[in-house]
This record gives C-alpha cells, structure tokens and sequence, in this order.
C-alpha cells in the first residue's frame, strides 16, 4: 500500500511540476505518463469488452433472465469487431451496420425522451407553489425563445431567452464550476498526501 | 371534463406530438431564422481565417446526438473548404470517423484531396490525457490516421506538430470533451477553441464564451440552421428547425392544458367542500 502511494505521489508531483518548471527532464517524463494514460484507457476499453463477454456469456449458458438479449448483445459484438477488423471501421460493409443498427437505435432513444418529456410535463409541471411557477414560466421563455415560432408570437421571446441564459444560469453554473475545482482541488492534495486512498482500491 | 383532461392517455399525447414533430418535415413551414450572437461569432471567427489556416474538428458526439450536431458538422465542414482551411478531423468519442467520411460526402462539391486538404486522424481513447498530449504532440499521440497510415506521409501535417500549429479547435460535443479542450489547449497553450453542441449542453458552456475562453458557440438543431443561413447554404437542419417549433409549441400547449384542469379542478373541489 505504501509503495503505490510513493508512486502515487511521484507520479503526481512530475505532472504538476511540469506546469510550473521548464525542466527538459519533467517534461519529457510527464509527456510518457500522459501516454501511458492513453495506453492504459485503450486496454481499459478492451478489458470493458472482456467482462462484458463473460458476463452475458455466463447468461446464456444458464439461460438466466433475458438471456436471449444477452445471446443477440453477444452475436452483434463478434459480428461488428470481425467486420471493424477485417474490413476495417471505414468500409462500406461496416458503414452498413453503422447507418442500418447504431445510428437509427442511437437516435431512437434520444428521440424517445422527447414524449416522454412532453407526457411528464403535462403531468408533472405545474404551478403548485411559487418555485414550481418561476421554473414552469422560465421552461415556456427559454422553449419559445430557442424555437422561431417564438420569434413570431413575441420578438423578444429570444433576448429574454438570452438573458436568462447568460446572467442567473451563467451565475449558477460558475458557482458549481468554482465549487467542482475546489473539490477537486481538495481531492488531489489528499490523495498526494496519503489521506485519500479510494483509487488504490481494497479497504474498507 | 377537467378531469378527463388530467387523465389523458399518454398516447394521446405521443400521437398528437407525432404529428406536430412529422408534419413540417412533409410541408415545411419555412419560418424565419434570426441569427444569436454565439453562433454569429464563431462564424466570424472562421470567416476572418487565412486559406492554408489549420482547423481541428473533434467529432466528439454519438448517434444519439447526431440528429442535432451531424447537421453543424456538414455546415462548418462545407464554410471551411469554400474557404480552403486545412481541416484535421479527430474524436474523443469512437463514433468519429463514420460522422466524418459522411460530413465530407455531404459537404458538396469541394473535391476536398485527402492528405492535403482535410486528414482524419480517428477515434483515440484516454479522454483528457490525449487532448494534453496532443497539444504537446500530435504526431506521437496520433501515429497513424483512421485507415491506419502513418500521419508522417500526410503531406498536410508535415507542419502540424503542437497546439501551437493548430488555428481553432471546434468541439462538436454532446459529453464533456470541450471542457479539456479549454482546460488543456485554450488555457495553456492559447488555441482559440469553438463549441457545436447539442441543446441541453449549452447552458455550462455559456461561462467559458462571456470569459472568452469559447470564441463561439452553436446551440443544438437552431445553431446549424443559424449557421446554414450564414453560408447561405439552407440544408437539413433548416428543414427539421420547424420541427422544434411545432413540438416546442405542442409540449407548452400540453403545459397549459394541464395546469388549466389542475387549478380549474382544485377550486371545484374547494367550492363544493365550502
């Protein structure tokens, strides 16, 4: 534990060193570690791949739960990866699974939320209290001003849109940058002094 | 009646959002498009670069995202060959290659030459890491491009070595990748960076363009129409813009309808309890 904190720390320090210090040495370094990270997030996706086999793998061979989704998951992921390796991701035939599969059932979940959301705000949406009524009314501004018709019931439905957009959201969303960087600023100094130990994994 | 209205079948409201989002698309109604101001000022940006200026598109959204940000893609594509801008795609996110070869086949008759006038270096993992060490350098981080070519043959990035090289960077995003754009090219190496986004990312994007740390931004499907007005080429995403306008009006109608029968019941209710 102790020697992957030492590491931890050694690795940490040559890559916030080489913001602050023109040091051939630092810099060379922390460029192989940004490299290693690469590395590391290319076989990360492979190992992702790997459990995903055994898991659903497992499924099928006991027939457990939806295992038939499980078998289709299984067969288009050898599919796909044979077609991507062999004919390469530019083809023609890996462009056919990519417009005929990926891309419409991509969009299909995407363009589902939007009954979805048109049912729960019928539902859901309304004016009970004062915050509910700033919320609902704030909603009806920034819809009309991001469509034309809205332009056309109201010329100012877009500068109103606008000014909600850069002056209360913009100062909320400050708000929670400033205090995501200074959590995550918290973070690193415990995990460079030894406190924060979660990423070693084990423990209690 | 009121109460009837509260209890609507939800497919009543699918259908009846079905046809406001479909009927546009068969019988356009070719409502106007004002131009905003994020969307003028990426423009500009682009429009005030040189011919031979160095562009890097990350392609960096999924399919889900497509129907908003593959649109933005085509049009930026199409203002930067008509200005002869070397165009270097790259992505965070795997689907980037099939988004690119489709935005230059739809891009028109530019006859853009591969290896000299646009490269497309593919997917490359790691997320933030890559963006730094491609700001160091792009020729150790990107070894070869999407078909597997050494990018040390593209004639094009022979001078394409560091973010220094690099003229704009524009994140077509429906993650997170133009906060490492920002944070790793903008802030320490200076690279003017742009953002095409889809709708709901638009809002934690604003600080960074009132900063000046974004030049530009387009907002969702009205962006790529705003900027398919600006070079003059109405395409796609001036079609289906009138699309949100009728869903956008039929999902507030909706909202209306519901609060009427909500107050109009509960003062029912109030009156026959009094």
């Amino acid at each position: 534990m102790r020697f992957a904190q030492a590491i931890t720390l050694v690795f940490a320090l040559i890559l916030l060193m080489q913001f602050f210090l023109e040091v051939p040495a630092i810099e060379t370094a922390g460029g192989h570690l940004t490299s290693w990270n690469i590395v590391i997030a290319a076989f990360a996706m492979g190992l992702a791949a790997f459990n995903l086999i055994r898991i659903h793998l497992k499924r099928v061979q006991l027939k457990r739960g939806n295992w038939i989704s499980s078998a289709i998951l299984l067969i288009v992921l050898v599919v796909q990866t044979f077609v991507g390796l062999y004919f390469g991701d530019n083809s023609a035939q890996y462009k056919v699974f990519f417009d005929g599969i990926i891309s419409p059932l991509g969009a299909t979940m995407y363009a589902m939320l939007a009954f979805w959301i048109a049912s729960a705000a019928f539902r859901a949406f309304k004016a009970r209290t004062l915050d509910a009524t700033i919320l609902l009314c704030v909603g009806i501004i920034v819809m009309l001003g991001n469509a034309p018709i809205g332009e056309i019931i109201w010329s100012q439905f877009p500068a109103l849109r606008s000014w909600l957009m850069t002056v209360p959201a913009m100062a909320a969303v400050r708000a929670l940058y400033i205090g995501a960087a200074i959590g995550g600023i918290a973070v690193g100094v415990r995990v460079l002094l030894g406190i924060e130990r979660g990423h070693l994994g084990g423990g209690e | 009646m009121l109460e009837k209205i509260q209890k609507m079948d939800q497919r009543i409201i699918y259908l009846v959002l079905l046809i406001a989002l479909s009927f546009p698309m068969f019988r356009p109604l070719g409502l106007p498009v004002s131009i905003g101001q994020t969307s003028q000022d990426l423009y500009d940006f682009i429009d005030q670069l040189d011919p031979g200026s160095v562009v890097v598109l990350s392609i960096d959204y999924s399919p889900g995202a497509a129907a908003q940000i593959h649109p933005q893609t085509i049009a930026i594509t199409k203002h930067l060959l008509s200005k002869k801008i070397k165009i270097v795609y790259m992505g965070l996110v795997q689907y980037a290659s099939q988004f690119t070869t489709d935005a230059i086949a739809k891009a028109g008759d530019y006859n853009p030459v591969y290896g000299q006038d646009y490269v497309d270096l593919g997917f490359k993992p790691g997320e933030e890491a890559t963006v730094s060490a491609m700001s160091k350098d792009i020729h150790a981080t990107f070894v070869t491009d999407s078909d597997g070519t050494a990018i040390a043959e593209l004639p094009m990035m022979a001078d394409i070595k560091t973010a220094s090289d690099i003229d704009l960077v524009i994140a077509f995003d429906s993650g997170g990748t133009r906060h490492w754009y920002v944070g790793q090219m903008q802030a320490l190496y200076g690279t003017p960076v742009g953002c095409a986004l889809n709708s709901v990312n638009v809002t934690n994007t604003m600080p960074y363009y009132d900063a000046g740390q974004v030049i530009g931004l387009l907002n969702g499907l009205r962006g790529a129409a705003e900027y398919e007005a600006l070079i003059g080429d109405p395409g796609e995403a001036t079609i289906n813009l009138d699309s949100i306008s009728s869903g956008h009006l039929v999902i507030i109608l909706f909202i209306l309808f519901g609060n009427i029968a909500y107050f109009g019941l509960r003062n029912s209710n109030k009156r026959k309890e009094a």
